[in-house]
């Protein structure tokens, strides 16, 4: 590394501004681009960005977008030196806001178009310092709809783009440019230090413009919430537990995109499901934990399952918490499950056969079973719902079988359905004798015609005929039974397209 | 009602073939009225009423809004049409369907609700027309065609549209080549999702049953803009305006061109930034399916015969084009405009009407003309457009796997989160969701 090189890296941050990068790396144009001819920007050997009036550079433009930042720089304008700062600009549909940067050459420019104004949109006061030939510094801050100019430390223009009629539309997000020297063969302007605080990188800016009144800079900073991922997640319920429906609106659809930002390939998805996770273990209210919880079943991954389980207790969440659990699926979330149903909470108990009896029970069989002879009847009538819905063999068909004559009534009518559909499962997984044994008891057990009904069309269904048991049964208990069945299986061959 | 009754009716929405009073002989003999009953009795449940009671076949049994002021008003309308008819009032739609002597109920309820009462009506033997859009998720969309082979129903999408003479020809001038190979296909409505402001939470009026308004779906503070009408414009109950008309005018493109499922989805757009409404303010979706691209646009394109329609299906092919709306027709061929080609012959029958339809189907057991199946089909890449939307990002669609290639986020957006004790029955086949 040269001695000059070395001196540049260190002029590049100034000391004391942490919060600022430095735009320019002091070697090349990178993370610039030009709109015009390249070699009119040239970089010194002291880091000094120089543009000269022989060639036209056209606007040296950042490669990405600012919206709300701070913008520090130094420059120096040779004799009739003319340049400018475009901020927010190079969008589509934008009018441009440009900051001059002007020697006072004649004729004499006015306020309106002198340095430090937003040329032609807003005048400067008081005017700034424009002497040619000696290093100034500038400094523009841009938050929301507030734009602010500052030369050599004195601010000299200061507004409001909507209180400016010809700012009317002006972006709210664009790129910064320099505007190469356009005054005249002989002319230069250099600039040095630029550096930016990219306000929208920072939590707690966000946090303050999503409680914006200007819907705009709310919209705006709900996209960069989105960008900055996890790290924005706990300004983000704050704003939610603030309760208002304007607070909950924001922050549902501003936390809606994180997740969907975070779950692509970039692959952070991982950090927002430990972020959420991490909050589940706070002292949210109760309606933001939920929000928490709907935001992982589609980002969690498996390293919240158990903040997740932990929320199954409560009784406004134990729903939320086994949809997020049963989304992220495995077999790490089925324990996790399978040990909440055996809760003191009926309310657990019942959201997680709902969620085993949606997700397969795999190792979440042995808890479901367990369940079918909970002490609450309304847990066992969930359990058998579960059971019948994932049919695993003999087991299941015992315990279905087992609830058929429950002390409780709801128990057994769910018992009769479950027994309908794990029969139909058996059969088409080749276990055609314990789906006919099943369906037999069903008949035995049901205490209306319907019930006997659903049973026996499900016997034709799956291709026994009128002289197997369930008919048999059915004949000798309820013969009109098996008369409709027969009637029910003709208006099904019967039906066309 | 507590939570054991609670579960003595998820316990029937779960049943595999419903354990309903003689839930299968639910069959009309030729000499009988059809018994019809409607749930759901906001604007276009009072239209159910009208139509079908005007129809001379029908008998208006049973009505059914958890809002008792709709339901004061439809039932004073009932009584004008059918003086003297005994006309029971419910408002809960369970106790509809416990009825043995309901053939038939409509549905118009908000749409988190339609797959739940479409399935568990089907349960209890009983057919149904129902409104669009046909239901809010992938998962739910699979269930209700699951539900209704198992139990051999008959059902009907409301899109009256087509049921209309014009489609009918659209269809006949598109199969007939006369535009040559269709390549590209343009739908569009205009109107997005107003933002609805920042209105405070309330506590529910006295006459609606807020909880059960909500039923499967997320439990949320009430307030009002969420609830009649306007609930369209949230995500948690329906998918705005792209998903309100939908349906209506891509029947004319999926019943001209048999259109299978896409390949590849991408939309775009923005929510309104003015108010708790989430849903769509403007989006773009560009579908490419076999051989064919077709667009979704709030904007009305810029083809010949598009101008001036709020909603329109334009055909593109290597011959000719064509517009459609609601009610009329213009084609382009070799810059000549034209309406009609009468060489075209008239292939397809025309339609009784689509209430007339539905109700000759319930006594003959066929498939309706928006038969649920179709309806299926045919919703499907706007339910995927829905999550595209949501993500910000474009999809991969398998077909044959039914879920998205390489998109886990996606995949869970297939289906929803019900609020228990209320659960969707799985589908038994094409079950991608977890």
């Amino acid at each position: 590394m040269t001695l000059a090189m070395a001196l540049t890296a260190l002029t590049l941050a100034a000391p004391g501004e942490p919060e600022f990068t430095p735009l320019l790396d002091g070697e090349s144009l990178a993370g610039w681009t030009a709109t015009g001819d390249e070699s009119g920007w040239v970089i010194e050997d002291d880091g000094t960005l120089l543009t000269v009036g022989t060639v036209d550079g056209g606007w040296l433009a950042t490669d990405r977008e600012y919206a709300d930042f701070v913008l520090r720089l130094e420059y120096m304008l040779s004799e009739v030196g003319n340049s400018g700062v475009l901020i927010r600009g190079m969008t589509e549909e934008s009018v441009s806001t440009e900051v001059q940067l002007l020697a006072p050459w004649t004729p004499r420019r006015d306020d309106l178009h002198c340095t430090g104004s937003l040329y032609g949109h807003v005048a400067v006061d008081p005017r700034p310092d424009e002497t040619p030939l000696v290093w100034h510094s500038m400094e523009i801050t841009a938050v929301g709809k507030l734009l602010t100019v500052s030369v050599d430390g004195v601010e000299v223009c200061r507004a409001n783009t909507d209180e400016v009629e010809s700012l009317a539309g002006a972006s709210l997000s664009g790129k910064i440019a320099l505007q190469s020297s356009h005054s005249g063969p002989d002319e230069w302007v250099r600039f040095r230090n630029i550096r930016i605080r990219d306000l929208d990188a920072e939590p707690g800016h966000l946090a303050y413009q999503l409680r914006d009144e200007d819907p705009a800079i709310r919209r705006h900073a709900q996209e960069f919430a989105a960008r900055l991922g996890s790290a924005m997640v706990p300004e983000l319920l704050r704003l939610h537990a603030e309760g208002t429906p304007l607070s909950v609106a924001t922050a549902s659809e501003a936390l809606a995109w994180v997740a969907a930002h975070a779950t692509k390939e970039d692959g952070s998805g991982g950090a927002l499901s430990a972020a959420l996770a991490r909050e589940l273990a706070a002292d949210w209210p109760a309606q933001t934990r939920k929000l928490v919880l709907e935001t992982l079943t589609v980002a969690g991954t498996e390293d919240a399952i158990s903040p997740i389980a932990a929320s199954m207790a409560h009784p406004d969440l134990s729903y939320s918490a086994a949809a997020a659990l049963a989304a992220i699926g495995g077999d790490a979330a089925r324990s996790a499950l399978a040990e909440a149903i055996r809760s003191d909470s009926p309310g657990a108990a019942i959201a997680t056969a709902i969620a085993l009896g949606s997700m397969g029970a795999g190792k979440g069989l042995g808890a479901l079973l367990e369940a079918s002879g909970a002490d609450e009847p309304s847990v066992r009538a969930a359990a058998v719902n579960a059971l019948g819905r994932v049919g695993e063999g003999e087991a299941s068909a015992a315990a279905i079988t087992a609830r058929l004559r429950d002390p409780d009534q709801a128990v057994r009518a769910a018992a009769q359905s479950a027994a309908c559909r794990l029969a139909a499962a058996l059969a088409r997984s080749g276990h055609g004798g314990m789906a006919e044994s099943l369906l037999t008891r069903a008949v035995a057990a049901a205490e209306a015609r319907g019930q006997r009904v659903s049973a026996l069309v499900v016997a034709t269904s799956i291709g026994l005929t009128e002289s197997s048991a369930p008919y048999r049964a059915a004949r000798a208990m309820d013969s009109a039974a098996v008369g409709e069945a027969r009637r029910v299986a003709e208006t099904y061959s019967g039906e066309g397209h | 009602m507590g939570r054991r009754d609670f579960l003595k009716w998820s316990a029937g929405a779960a049943a595999f073939l419903g354990a309903g009073r003689g839930a299968f002989a639910q069959t009309v003999s030729p000499g009988d009225k059809i018994n019809v009953a409607h749930i759901g009795l906001g604007g276009m449940g009072r239209s159910h009423l009208e139509w079908f009671a005007a129809m001379p076949d029908v008998n208006t049994v049973a009505l059914c809004d958890v809002d008792s002021e709709h339901l004061a008003t439809a039932l004073a309308r009932a009584q004008e049409i059918q003086p003297g008819k005994d006309i029971a009032t419910y408002s809960d739609f369970r106790h509809v369907l416990d009825r043995g002597d309901v053939d038939v109920v409509t549905c118009a309820t908000p749409d988190h609700w339609h797959a739940l009462v479409t399935i568990m009506a089907f349960d209890a033997g009983k057919d149904v027309y129902a409104e669009k859009p046909l239901c809010r998720t992938v998962a739910e969309s699979r269930a209700m065609v699951d539900a209704r082979q198992r139990t051999r129903r008959v059902f009907q999408l409301g899109t009256q549209i087509h049921a209309g003479d014009n489609y009918h020809r659209a269809v006949e001038l598109v199969r007939s080549g006369i535009l040559g190979d269709i390549h590209t296909v343009r739908l569009w409505k205009t109107g997005g999702s107003p933002g609805l402001g920042y209105p405070p939470f309330e506590d529910p009026p006295s006459q609606l049953d807020w909880e059960m308004w909500q039923g499967p779906a997320i439990r949320r503070p009430y307030t009002p803009p969420r609830c009649h009408f306007s609930y369209r414009y949230f995500w948690d109950y329906s998918g705005g305006v792209y998903a309100d008309f939908w349906c209506h005018i891509a029947d004319i493109a999926f019943w001209s061109l048999g259109i299978g499922e896409p390949r590849r989805i991408h939309a775009r757009g923005t929510t309104p930034a003015d108010g708790i409404a989430d849903t769509p303010a403007w989006i773009e979706v560009d579908y490419e399916f076999d051989g064919l691209d077709l667009h979704w646009s709030t904007d009305v394109p810029d083809v010949p015969g598009a101008a001036g329609k709020g909603i329109g299906c334009q055909f593109e092919g290597t011959r000719g084009s064509m517009v459609v709306d609601y009610g009329s027709r213009v084609l382009f061929i070799d810059g000549e405009e034209i309406e009609d080609v009468p060489d075209v012959p008239q292939s397809i029958d025309r339609s009784p009407g689509h209430q007339r339809n539905f109700l000759d189907c319930v006594r003959s057991r066929r498939q309706p003309e928006s038969h649920l199946d179709y309806a299926a089909n045919m919703t499907l890449p706007m339910l995927l457009g829905c999550i595209s939307f949501r993500l910000q990002r474009p999809l991969e669609w398998d077909a044959a796997q039914g879920s998205f290639v390489g998109d886990e986020a996606a995949n869970r957006m297939l289906s929803v989160p019900y609020h228990g004790p209320w659960a969707l029955p799985e589908a038994r086949r094409k079950v991608a969701v977890r």
